[in-house]
């Protein structure tokens, strides 16, 4: 052989050396793919494939042309995608299951003792709590050991079985992020833990990409622009979002609606990417962004409305928005919006506290126009739900009154919050008076509401702004200088353009928010401060127009079918879906470490439930009220439960939901929340996949080690001496190691995979069909297996269907019977249960009866089939078939769809569609979607109708016969279809604008009064003063109790507030190991620094440094850049614990990660419930886990030790 | 009890049949006597018997030794995730109706790692190597697998030093060669299958490199090529200066 070599070095005339080039892009053959990354790319690319094994990947450019004037889409796709193939065959890629040597030990021994029963070997092990401490304290520290996947199977399927029998099927959890990216791997475990009776845990919000303030706004998860509408902007704010950096494949719009005239304004403390090609850099000090856009709202308000009146900001507001709606009013405050049923002319109407009041300018009395919620779900007057400006219940046209400056029966001196300054403000709001059913009272419009809050002055007493010089008057431009650093000359100039732009274009304004705003503590106030601005300048619901936040891959086109496959519902499974930023503050036993919101967030004055409780106590009412789920959910197991109960006697499921009612009143039975450190309140068994729920995605890293896994931490902070708790038990000493097992499905050894106690081989995405999209962009693109699975991994899919064969084989023995569980379920939008609590009343307090579905939460019970769960695994049950699919409220007929699918891809003779291959799961998804089958489209139109008594399906006329199947979309990227379970009209190459057909087709936004939301009247937004837009102060250190003990051990220093962005060589830590990335960056996770920053603590570039408070540490080296703000501190998200994490010199333990440094505080108001909007979906609704307010202490350390 | 839920697949036995010859009957062989010493029997196995057994192995491979009938084997059999549900239960439904055995086909002994090797070698190195391309134009086996300390080679698939053995001498490995089932071979050899002769050659390669841990005789090309090195490495450390620091110590002292 040698000698061959070397005839060829020797060889020159035969030029053999340019074979290595000719070769390199050689090709069997091309597959069209993409990377599920949670990036929101979703690009199409081709994977080049040469004797079976991926060679390279290219950017595809065949998308179609959306209308003509747009710009093209393509090419698509970055420097981190075109890297992706070197996973597929790297060292770190997860070739075989692993399992915990010392616990495979265990299980072996326990096996043999067992005489070979996997579920008694299991009990085994965990009754031994030597045995549990052991593995626990093994996790993290290697020791893995290559086994058969027969074996690492049979250890997770046993941990199932065990934690089901023992302890209950709502003690087992499964946690994967964004299905968008990879819809049938997501689906794989939902739809696993949907039939085991698992817990589901939610990403959106736990990842604080979830924007409150749309929800509260809009009754909208999220709803955005894809990028190809950028070019129809005419003004475009930036707000903390990194265009470059993390919409690499998008932004090329940017540049390009430059070229068609449209102005650049960012927002961003540092000098980003997108900054240096903005009209203006507009550095504020960071997180202070709403006091901005309160002051461009203020000069909107002042110059737009009072000043002068523009017709078409005018009608936008009267008839989209709730400007016109009437609100009760006293001096202590604003109040309520009056209902309906409190006047004699609407007192029988049906729902009538859920319908309101507008104050008609030619009859000079109030009306009640269509389209409130109480129109949504009506059972008598249907078809009204749409927002015409008529009387509901007398018919004639209304033509509201903004305002009642210029006619009113009195000016009520109203007091306002000003919690920047402190102490309130009274302004002077003009009100009619009206004989109610509880006598008289005093009303005004939202609009005046609004124009006293923003200080606008109106003659009208108190204390109105003298001008935009009054700087002690909240909410002027010479005001928001103080927290922002902005001139008010510049504000002035902004907001003047802002309104003139949107006047000549009628709402061509546009902004782009992201992650650098909504990860702050009061992102909802921030949000609606630049909403507000959108909304004043009719700029929602027309294309290149309104607020386009994207943070995370939420938008899951097809979600009406997918959902039906991910959660069961197929086979009538009412899923256990988690909030999980609840899930995680509560069971990692962060709420232990802090005193509640009370430290950090400001109420009013005047509030006085509830202000000095902890946020925990308020977590427990949220349950008990049916306004947040939370599992496990009662301290038995609900299985045992409701055997007890039919041992007794109890012959039907309302007898069993009667009796459980009864036993929570008379705490026979306990909710798990109240007691939530108790073992028998603990998860158990634990599923990741698809993500990075221990390393990436966990906020209060350092806490999870401790209390989920019972390792090795580098938090010091201590509990409170007095928690200050009302509602929940706190045992002394905090559980240490809740989680009997974690299983880790995954390509790639991470953290999370570090930690667990099983990790099996997972496929990437070259290795399997799935389907991908995105908010960018409206294609719906494959997944496709370029290659086999290498080695020995699996699809996901494959996985779970495996896992599912292997607990329906060990339930034959174990749980060989059906049986009955009893499900508990929040209070839920987008169904009549938005009608359900017009007032906030406690029954555990006697004020009001425990009824299910009232005023707490719903009970169901479920009868599950242990055995059967492979086989429902793999087959589309009739559910789907009989009850159509479901998405924004509207049910979709889809029977002949369902049969069609029968013919198509058979189970056995079982008359149902095979779900047993991950392609059929894309062909089911595809087949039964309005997004992809456009008669859906069109029935889901007949629907809508039905509801809104407009017109609509006309939409989707054009559009019926059309079908996309895997193969169509294989072929070439395809258009999603124009559907009402989405929000915008894409025909004819339109590009997606949110709502617009909400505006061109008067169809109701589902929030209280059908309209968007500028006034909460939700009584817990009354007592948090967050009715109106406000402004609160940023959580300072000394309010979050996270520095002072590393302060008070001598560690500290110059305290730094922490951000962690999204970077260039990653996309959260994928590709951040990969070595062509790390070839372009610095490599590792440097810490980056402002240079004067780190010259006064003596830090040189590249040194190597510690970051830390309380709750961990972080060592890297750093990097000291102008770029950086000085006070701030960049760590790029995210960062791995796998390599390279050298030991902390402070704690004498091996560094953590950039979430070692992080803590979980929920936001008490973002948990609100059982009202219009507010009512829980999964991850549409609750507290988000933010993560800005945090800060550390950085010094230099000598040569660290690894 | 879950056999009366699982739909009523069908168990044709055609379906079952094609399966068999697709996948198993390389190994197997058509009449599932298995071959002696390499792959055992599945007619007159009891191990077949057990319908969730045969399932697990189709599903999960199987790996390591195993007695039937008496006898004891020692191989891989990898797992056959491409097959779907139907297929599987079609396979077991087959298996099941093979039957016993014929009388005398019964093994008595798993020792067939000795006697004549047919095929040349040096030729299955080449081929090995991909100095010779396959016929049908299939990759070289070293795009993939290591065999033999000196062959150089992937870590994509197994090491294939021991193959010989762990694959049933010359005729496991015959007849897996004959037919790749592994999901990552299959459908590259699928349609480039290999000649008799590569086979022949490939096996008495293959049973060369049995045991072996260390280069056949000395590299003088390498050892040429590290006599240099030192000798060069001695010669920098007089030459050149004593105080330059790495690059990595230069970064060091920076802070």
């Amino acid at each position: 052989m040698n000698e061959n070599w070397i005839s060829e070095e020797v060889d020159p005339g035969a030029r053999q050396w340019e074979e290595m080039y000719r070769n390199r892009f050689q090709h069997d053959k091309r597959v069209r793919t993409t990377h599920g990354v949670n990036c929101t790319g979703s690009c199409s690319w081709e994977v080049f494939v040469k004797d079976g094994i991926v060679t390279w990947e290219l950017q595809a450019t065949d998308y179609p042309q959306l209308e003509e004037g747009l710009p093209p889409y393509e090419p698509r796709g970055c420097q981190r995608g075109i890297s992706y193939s070197w996973y597929l065959y790297s060292p770190i890629r997860v070739k075989y299951p692993y399992a915990r040597g010392v616990l495979v030990d265990m299980w072996r021994q326990a096996k043999a003792e067992a005489l070979g029963d996997p579920v008694e070997a299991w009990r085994l092990i965990q009754e031994n709590p030597h045995w549990r401490r052991r593995y626990q304290e093994a996790r993290g520290k290697g020791g893995f050991r290559r086994v058969s996947w027969d074996e690492a199977l049979d250890m997770a399927a046993a941990s199932v079985i065990h934690t089901v029998k023992t302890h209950g099927p709502d003690r087992v959890a499964g946690f994967s992020p964004i299905p968008a990216m990879s819809q049938i791997s997501y689906a794989a475990g939902s739809r696993f833990m949907s039939l085991l009776g698992g817990v589901i845990m939610s990403f959106y919000d736990w990842y604080c990409d979830l924007p409150p303030a749309s929800p509260e706004i809009w009754g909208e998860q999220t709803d955005v622009h894809e990028s190809a509408d950028w070019y129809n902007a005419r003004f475009v704010a930036v707000v903390g979002s990194n265009l470059n950096m993390t919409r690499t494949p998008d932004t090329h719009f940017i540049s390009e609606v430059r070229h068609a005239g449209a102005k650049l304004a960012v927002f961003s403390p540092d000098f980003s990417q997108v900054a240096k090609y903005a009209d203006w850099w507009i550095p504020s000090n960071p997180g202070q962004d709403t006091a901005f856009w309160l002051a461009v709202d203020h000069v909107l308000l002042t110059e737009f409305y009072r000043d002068r009146q523009v017709p078409y900001f005018q009608d936008y507001v009267r008839q989209y928005t709730d400007l016109p709606f009437l609100v009760e009013v006293g001096e202590e405050g604003p109040g309520r919006m009056l209902r309906a049923n409190r006047l004699d002319r609407y007192a029988d109407v049906e729902h009538g506290d859920w319908k309101l009041l507008m104050w008609d300018e030619d009859s000079d009395e109030p009306r009640t126009p269509n389209g409130t919620i109480g129109y949504r779900w009506a059972d008598e007057a249907k078809g009204l739900w749409n927002l015409e400006l008529s009387d509901a219940v007398v018919g004639d046209k209304i033509k509201p009154h903004l305002s009642f400056v210029d006619e009113h029966d009195a000016v009520v001196q109203v007091e306002f919050d000003d919690f920047g300054g402190g102490s309130g403000v009274r302004r002077g709001v003009p009100v009619r008076h009206l004989e109610t059913s509880e006598g008289r009272v005093a009303v005004t419009t939202v609009f005046d509401l609004v124009m006293a809050r923003f200080g606008v002055a109106r003659e009208l007493g108190g204390q109105e702004a003298e001008g935009y010089d009054d700087a002690d008057n909240p909410y002027t431009p010479a005001w928001q200088e103080q927290y922002t650093g902005i001139h008010r000359d510049t504000l002035i100039s902004f907001a003047r353009e802002w309104g003139r732009n949107a006047e000549l274009t009628e709402g061509k304004n546009l902004v782009i928010i992201g992650a650098g705003a909504n990860h702050w503590y009061h992102n909802n106030l921030l949000y609606r401060a630049a909403i507000v601005s959108l909304m004043l300048t009719g700029s929602v619901g027309v294309n290149g127009g309104g607020l386009a936040h994207y943070v995370g891959q939420e938008k899951l086109v097809n979600q009406a079918s997918w959902s039906s496959i991910a959660f069961g519902l197929d086979w009538g499974m009412p899923p256990r879906h988690q909030n999980t930023p609840s899930f995680h503050y509560v069971h990692s036993d962060q709420w232990r470490y802090e005193r509640g919101y009370r430290s950090y967030d400001t109420l009013p004055e005047s509030t006085t439930a509830g202000r000095f409780d902890h946020t925990i106590d308020h977590q427990a009412r949220a349950v008990r009220m049916g306004w947040l789920p939370f599992f496990p959910q009662f301290t038995q197991n609900p299985l045992d439960l409701v055997k007890r109960y039919r041992r007794e006697g109890v012959a039907d499921e309302p007898g069993v939901v009667d009796r459980v009612v009864d036993d929570l009143k008379s705490g026979q039975v306990q909710f798990s929340i109240d007691d939530p450190d108790a073992p028998q309140n603990w998860p158990r068994t634990w599923f990741i996949w698809r993500g990075n729920a221990i390393g990436t995605s966990a906020k209060g890293h350092e806490y999870f080690m401790r209390h989920y896994l019972g390792t090795h931490s580098t938090a010091i902070a201590d509990e409170p001496e007095d928690h200050g708790v009302a509602e929940v038990s706190v045992p002394p000493e905090a559980p240490i190691g809740k989680m009997d097992l974690v299983v880790d499905l995954n390509f790639r050894m991470d953290t999370s995979a570090l930690y667990s106690d099983i990790v099996l081989p997972a496929a990437t995405w070259y290795e399997k069909d799935d389907l991908n999209t995105t908010d960018m962009h409206s294609f719906i693109n494959p997944m496709q297996a370029a290659v086999p699975p290498a080695w020995e991994s699996r699809s996901d899919w494959q996985i779970f269907s495996a896992l599912a064969d292997r607990v329906s084989k060990l339930a034959q023995r174990h749980l060989p019977d059906p049986v009955e569980d009893i499900v508990m379920l929040p209070l839920v939008h987008d169904t009549a249960d938005e009608l359900a609590q017009p007032t906030v009343k406690d029954w555990r307090n006697g004020e009001i009866d425990a009824v299910p579905g009232k005023t707490m939460p719903r009970f169901r019970v479920v009868t599950r089939d242990y055995t059967k769960i492979a086989e429902r695994m793999k087959s589309l049950g009739p559910g789907v078939r009989a009850n159509g699919v479901a998405a924004h409220g509207l049910k979709i007929p889809v029977e002949d769809m369902y049969d069609e699918l029968v013919r198509r891809q058979a189970r056995g003779d079982v008359g149902m569609p095979s779900l047993e291959r991950d392609r059929d799961v894309c062909e089911a998804i595809l087949a039964l979607d309005p997004a992809s089958n456009g008669e859906l489209a069109y029935r889901a139109f007949e629907a809508e109708e039905m509801k809104t008594g407009r017109m609509l399906r006309h939409l989707a006329d054009g559009q019926r016969d059309v079908r996309y199947d895997f193969a169509s979309i294989v072929a070439q990227p395809r258009r999603v279809l124009t559907t009402p379970t989405w929000s915008a009209i894409v025909s004819k190459g339109r590009p997606y604008a949110p709502f617009t057909l909400n505006v061109e087709h008067l169809v109701p936004w589902r929030t209280l009064t059908g309209r968007q939301h500028f006034y909460l009247d939700h009584e817990r937004y009354l007592q948090w003063g967050e009715h109106l837009p406000v402004y609160k102060p940023r959580p300072d250190h000394t309010m979050l109790s996270e520095t002072e003990q590393s302060l008070a051990e001598g560690q500290g220093g110059k305290l730094f507030n922490y951000i962690t962005p999204h970077g260039k060589w990653s996309i959260h830590s994928t590709f951040s190991d990969n070595n062509r990335m790390m070839t372009l960056s610095r490599g590792g996770y440097p810490i980056w620094l402002n240079d004067k920053d780190a010259a006064g603590l003596g830090i040189s570039d590249n040194d190597w440094v510690e970051l830390y408070n309380d709750n961990g540490v972080f060592v890297q080296r750093a990097i000291s850049s102008a770029r950086i703000p000085r006070g701030t501190v960049f760590v790029y998200h995210a960062t791995e614990r796998t390599v390279g994490i050298p030991i902390s010199p402070r704690r004498q333990k091996r560094a953590g990660m950039n979430n070692s440094l992080t803590r979980a505080r929920l936001k008490p108001v973002l948990m609100s419930g059982g009202y219009a909007q507010f009512t829980y979906a999964f991850n549409y609704w609750g507290p988000t886990g933010v993560n800005r307010d945090t800060f550390v202490y950085v010094r230099r350390i000598d040569r660290p030790e690894f | 009890m879950l056999a009366a839920q699982v739909p009523a697949m069908a168990q044709s036995e055609d379906e079952g049949r094609a399966a068999y010859e697709e996948n198993c009957q390389s190994c197997h062989q058509p009449d599932g006597t298995g071959i002696e010493g390499a792959f055992p029997p599945l007619a007159g196995n009891p191990n077949v018997d057990d319908d969730a057994h045969v399932r697990d192995v189709l599903r999960n491979g199987l790996t390591g030794p195993i007695e039937v009938n008496g006898v004891t084997y020692d191989g891989v059999m990898p797992a056959f995730p491409q097959l779907s549900d139907a297929q599987v239960e079609a396979l077991i439904a087959y298996v099941q109706g093979l039957g016993s055995p014929p009388p005398d086909g019964t093994a008595t002994s798993t020792t067939v790692l000795t006697g004549p090797i047919p095929g040349d070698a040096a030729n299955g190195e080449q081929l090995f190597v991909g100095s010779t391309t396959l016929d049908a134009g299939g990759p070289a086996c070293r795009a993939c697998h290591v065999a033999g300390s000196d062959s150089g080679g992937g870590t994509f698939g197994p090491d294939l030093t021991d193959a010989f053995a762990r694959l049933g001498g010359v005729a496991g490995l015959t007849a897996w060669l004959a037919n790749p089932v592994s999901p990552t071979m299959q459908p590259v050899y699928a349609d480039r299958p290999l000649t008799e002769t590569e086979i022949a050659d490939l096996t008495a390669f293959l049973a060369g490199t049995q045991g072996a841990t260390a280069t056949s005789g000395p590299d003088w090309f390498l050892l040429g090529g590290l006599t240099g090195l030192v000798a060069l490495v001695a010669v920098v450390a007089v030459i050149a200066p004593g105080n330059r620091m790495t690059y990595a110590d230069r970064l060091r002292s920076r802070r």
